[in-house]
């Protein structure tokens, strides 16, 4: 009986410290990315890793959820007689929630858990140390460019794919479900605001920085051998993809105040 | 040069340096042995100050490491180099580039002049023509020789080895023995070993301590080691399984 | 294959999104106007349900304003509306609410009438308005009316049917024909009792023209009377309060146009004085209690004595003048913003933040202080001299240093342009904001560290507003440095207005002790 007590104040424990520990990280961060020296190579790579290598899959799933988007909303509105509101269905859709919240997980499951992989094998061969004595801070010289690189691409990433993601509404509104392109258009012009898409690239900023710092968190504390560089990027992924939800939802509900 | 007194640690209510006390003597070769397990690293990595004691202090020049902050320790840390156990060089970087780290990092030195000192080290270690491959592959003796050119790459005045010799074949173990010795009587620095490697250890110590359940209990030169009656130590330097120390 | 730096790729994939975003901005955004721009109608609806602020007011279908605010007066919504410079509403313009498509959104259409009405200026009111149609309503109504018409027919139907229903409708004819036999002879009967009602006014009125003198020598008696009693109360009322005296003028005055009004009747005073005697001696007391009257108030007696003698008085309408005062300050929008800024400096490679406190009294100028921390710091010139073998040699340089600075400002704004002036980075200096896209963007220019031997340091900068809170900020600083300081520079901030922070210190747990 002790014994079910014992694993719930240890669960209790845990969430505390991990809490905890990822806002110490997340402080000590903050107070190295004003510290000089800037050495800005570093964090161009940890822009390209995130970035420029994240396009391909955020091209993807984002002109795929735009298309799917259009065939879902069509076979709706259809009931009603409103196909052409099809654009701004798939417009404000994406632009709102699914842009920023697809390219937040996507970028967590590509770079997110390769960010955790990394530093854990770094930490767990003992590379982390070998910083600390040549006297390199590791969060500045590692964690600091991979969050700043988070915050910075993950509004870029997302303004593609909302746009790849209306655009393969479009294709699929017009020459498949044959909706007038200009009633299209129009629609989803009237409808769709300018603070529709910097909601969703606010958003997607916190996105970041919730992938990259969980991630972080993640491999710099990893332990436990090889198996646990494994771990800390499966804990890393699902950390970030359920924060990332949650974060969501906050956001959402703060912005539609 | 360093003295270390009472230095106490646990690791959750685990006692694994119980009052350590050690003088390192400036310019010599000081070889740490013990058993595996037996708190090694810990000792090192809290003279490199990467982990605080729970009690007593280790003076650098009569200044306490152990109550510095992350500023002061890193102005400390340049005047020492380490080598880790897996040399711990960066994946991502090429050999050159794990050299020349902390030149880049702490120096305003141009790239040509980070390359002429990278060169320098790495054949100082008796590597040639191997700047641009990465350590994935590279052997385990000659990522342990990049870690030591990386360690001197700033001339330390003290240089750290953790178990230097550790996953290599008998020779290549020799032939850092002799590096260690090269290295250490060009610029006359001061080495703290630690191993368990007893060979390695004749070969290189001016000054031997062991470190045995979180204590040291005997120093001395490789001679008095050798002539000392201590059971725990005579076991553990003839590699006996019989003896005082009790093997789980 | 071209081998790119990271560096390229990054720009490359950055100005990808950006001129993506821009794109988009551009499409969606449509013509825009700012502000500033155009002028102010209002329309008074019985429901403004549905209509939301910025929602798009159109005339044929075409955007020409935004729906600014929407308030509750008396019981209807006050809908403001901006109109663009160029429209001209007039005033048989007529108001309707509408729903774009079937689901979509709400607007105001507005539907012209004839060309030669006049305009509605700025501050005017759209008074024509047609009630809305409501899409639900329609539906349900038409549903009703259906019922109805179901209802109403079904019953025809069964009533008409057979032999029956024939004898109904005889019947229902035979009643009518007695309906208009009875109504005929209630007109003939009430024709004779109209004619009396005419009699009897014509009666009144010349009993009224008759007695016309005897009023008017009344009148004539009670103004005498009037007069006596003035004069005699004169030195009290004198003592009492100026405000009466002028009352008592004014009094005179008005007797005397009645002493002309009586005499022009003259002719007839003869019989009507002895039948107002008595009426004149209740004047007489009447006027020696006003007499009464006029010495209390004298006295400080009875509340309009009190008002008027009362100091207290003076400190009330003080008072209520101060009220009035700072409920028009509110009235002008005081606000309060709290902000923060940071830029990053390419040419020092180091970050200048800026933390700001905007006080604005009204709309259209503010206050503004902030406190920097600038890495080009302030620049001094720095003269060292040297003597070797008795030549001296004079090196000069700029020393840039790290520092804390103050700014102190004082801005107005005209139009879409603020200029402001004063402390700029703990130096006198001054800049213009030109703002565009209702706001959203702001462009830069400032001068200040003027120094004769060195240029001014001119920073130009655009600042664009994410939303209320956020904004993103780029531009380059030092642009005529002649000491090589120019740099381009990145930024990003907050603020806060006082509500806002008010509303984030209530709502986050305080401790109490």
């Amino acid at each position: 009986m002790s014994g079910f007590f014992e694993y719930i104040g240890e669960m209790a424990e845990n969430a505390i410290r991990v809490t905890g520990e990822i806002f110490l990280m997340l402080y000590q961060s903050v107070v190295w990315m004003f510290v000089p020296p800037f050495k800005l190579r570093n964090l161009f790579k940890q822009m390209e890793f995130v970035g420029v290598k994240s396009m391909f899959v955020v091209l993807l799933t984002g002109s795929f959820t735009g298309m799917v988007l259009a065939l879902q909303s069509y076979n709706a509105l259809k009931r009603f007689g409103a196909e052409s509101l099809v654009g701004p269905t798939v417009a404000l859709s994406m632009a709102r929630e699914l842009g920023p919240v697809l390219t937040g997980l996507m970028v967590t499951g590509r770079a997110g858990s390769a960010m955790a992989t990394e530093l854990g094998t770094m930490r767990v061969t003992e590379q982390i140390d070998a910083l600390y004595t040549m006297a390199v801070n590791p969060i500045k010289y590692l964690v600091v460019p991979r969050i700043i690189a988070g915050i910075l691409m993950l509004p870029v990433l997302t303004v593609i794919a909302d746009f790849i993601g209306v655009a393969g509404g479009y294709f699929i509104s017009v020459h498949v479900l044959n909706i007038n392109p200009g009633v299209y258009i129009g629609r989803t012009i009237d409808f769709v605001k300018v603070e529709d898409i910097f909601d969703g690239l606010i958003k997607s900023f916190f996105f970041g920085l919730i992938l990259s710092l969980v991630a972080c968190y993640q491999g710099f504390y990893t332990k436990g051998g090889a198996e646990g560089v494994g771990r800390a990027a499966t804990k890393s992924v699902v950390m970030a993809s359920v924060l990332i939800l949650i974060a969501d939802y906050f956001l959402t509900s703060m912005m539609l105040k | 040069m360093i003295k270390i007194t009472d230095l106490k640690k646990s690791f959750n209510s685990k006692k694994v340096l119980d009052g350590v006390n050690l003088d390192i003597e400036q310019g010599k070769i000081t070889v740490i042995i013990g058993r595996s397990g037996e708190g090694k690293s810990v000792l090192i990595k809290h003279i490199i100050g990467l982990l605080k004691p729970d009690g007593g202090s280790i003076s650098l020049d009569d200044e306490d490491i152990t109550a510095m902050d992350e500023k002061e320790l890193n102005n400390v840390r340049k005047r020492f180099g380490m080598l880790f156990q897996s040399a711990a060089l960066f994946d991502s970087m090429t050999v050159a580039e794990n050299v020349g780290f902390p030149l880049k990092e702490h120096t305003d030195m141009d790239e040509d002049k980070i390359m002429e000192i990278v060169k320098d080290k790495l054949k100082r270690v008796g590597l040639v023509g191997v700047e641009n491959m990465m350590p994935a592959d590279l052997s385990g003796g000659m990522k342990k020789r990049v870690g030591l050119a990386r360690a001197i790459a700033m001339d330390p005045e003290i240089v750290l080895f953790d178990e230097p010799t550790t996953g290599l074949d008998p020779i290549m173990s020799d032939s850092i023995a002799h590096l260690m010795l090269e290295t250490q009587k060009d610029l006359k620095t001061t080495y703290i070993a630690i191993t368990h490697d007893i060979p390695l250890t004749y070969k290189i110590a001016d000054k031997i301590a062991m470190l045995h359940e979180g204590k040291i209990i005997e120093t001395g030169t490789v001679k008095e080691i050798k002539a000392s009656t201590n059971p725990v130590l005579m076991q553990f330097v003839e590699g006996r399984a019989e003896g005082p120390i009790k093997v789980y | 294959m071209l081998k790119l730096t990271p560096e390229a790729k990054v720009g490359m994939f950055v100005l990808l999104g950006v001129i993506i975003l821009v794109y988009m901005s551009l499409r969606i955004g449509g013509i825009q106007f700012g502000k500033g721009e155009g002028y102010e109608i209002f329309v008074k609806l019985p429901s403004a349900a549905g209509l939301d602020k910025d929602a798009s007011v159109r005339i044929a279908g075409v955007e020409v304003g935004r729906v600014k605010d929407i308030l509750l007066e008396d019981n209807k919504a006050k809908v403001i509306i901006r109109v663009h410079p160029d429209v001209k509403v007039g005033t048989d313009f007529v108001a309707v609410l509408k729903t774009k498509g079937l689901l979509g959104e709400r607007y105001l259409e507005l539907i012209p009438g004839s060309p030669n009405a006049s305009m509605i200026e700025h501050g005017g009111e759209i008074t024509r308005v047609t009630t809305y149609t409501d899409m639900d309503r329609l539906v349900g109504q038409l549903s009703e009316i259906a019922t109805d018409i179901k209802a109403v027919s079904s019953s025809v139907s069964s009533v008409l049917g057979g032999g029956e229903g024939e004898a109904v409708l005889r019947r229902i004819v035979t009643n009518i024909e007695e309906v208009t036999t009875n109504l005929n002879t209630v007109i003939s009967s009430n024709d004779e009792k109209f004619g009396r009602m005419l009699t009897n006014f014509e009666e009144f009125s010349k009993l009224l023209k008759d007695k016309s003198p005897e009023i008017a020598d009344g009148m004539k008696n009670i103004a005498d009377n009037l007069n006596q009693v003035i004069t005699e109360n004169r030195e009290n009322l004198k003592g009492g309060i100026s405000n009466l005296k002028s009352a008592s003028v004014k009094l005179e005055e008005t007797m005397e146009t009645l002493n002309k009004l009586a005499k022009n009747v003259e002719p007839k005073i003869d019989d009507a004085i002895t039948s107002i005697g008595g009426a004149a001696k209740k004047v007489d007391d009447t006027a020696s209690s006003i007499g009464n009257v006029a010495k209390k108030i004298d006295k400080g007696e009875g509340t309009i004595g009190k008002l008027i003698n009362d100091p207290s008085t003076h400190d009330n309408l003080n008072k209520t003048l101060t009220g009035i005062n700072t409920y028009i300050t509110k009235a002008d929008q005081f606000k309060t913003f709290l902000g923060f800024r940071s830029e990053y400096l390419f040419g020092a490679g180091d970050a200048k933040s800026y933390l700001s406190l905007r006080i604005q009294p009204k709309a259209d100028k503010y206050y503004l202080i902030e406190v920097v921390d600038d890495p080009q710091g302030r620049r001094k010139t720095k003269t060292t001299e040297t003597t070797t073998g008795g030549i001296t040699t004079t090196t000069k340089e700029v020393i840039t240093e790290d520092q804390i600075k103050f700014s102190a400002q004082i801005a107005k704004r005209f139009h879409d342009a603020t200029l402001r002036g004063g402390i700029i980075e703990s130096t006198g200096g001054f800049g213009v904001d030109y703002y565009l896209f209702n706001d959203r963007l702001k462009l830069t220019l400032e001068a200040f560290d003027f120094d004769k031997k060195r240029n001014p340091r001119v920073k130009t900068a655009a600042t664009y507003n994410i939303n209320k809170y956020f904004f993103v900020t780029g531009g380059y600083d030092d642009v005529i440095s002649k000491v090589g300081g120019e740099s381009l520079f990145i930024g990003a901030g907050f603020h806060f207005e006082d509500e806002d922070i008010k509303y984030l210190l209530t709502s986050a747990p305080i401790p109490t002790r």
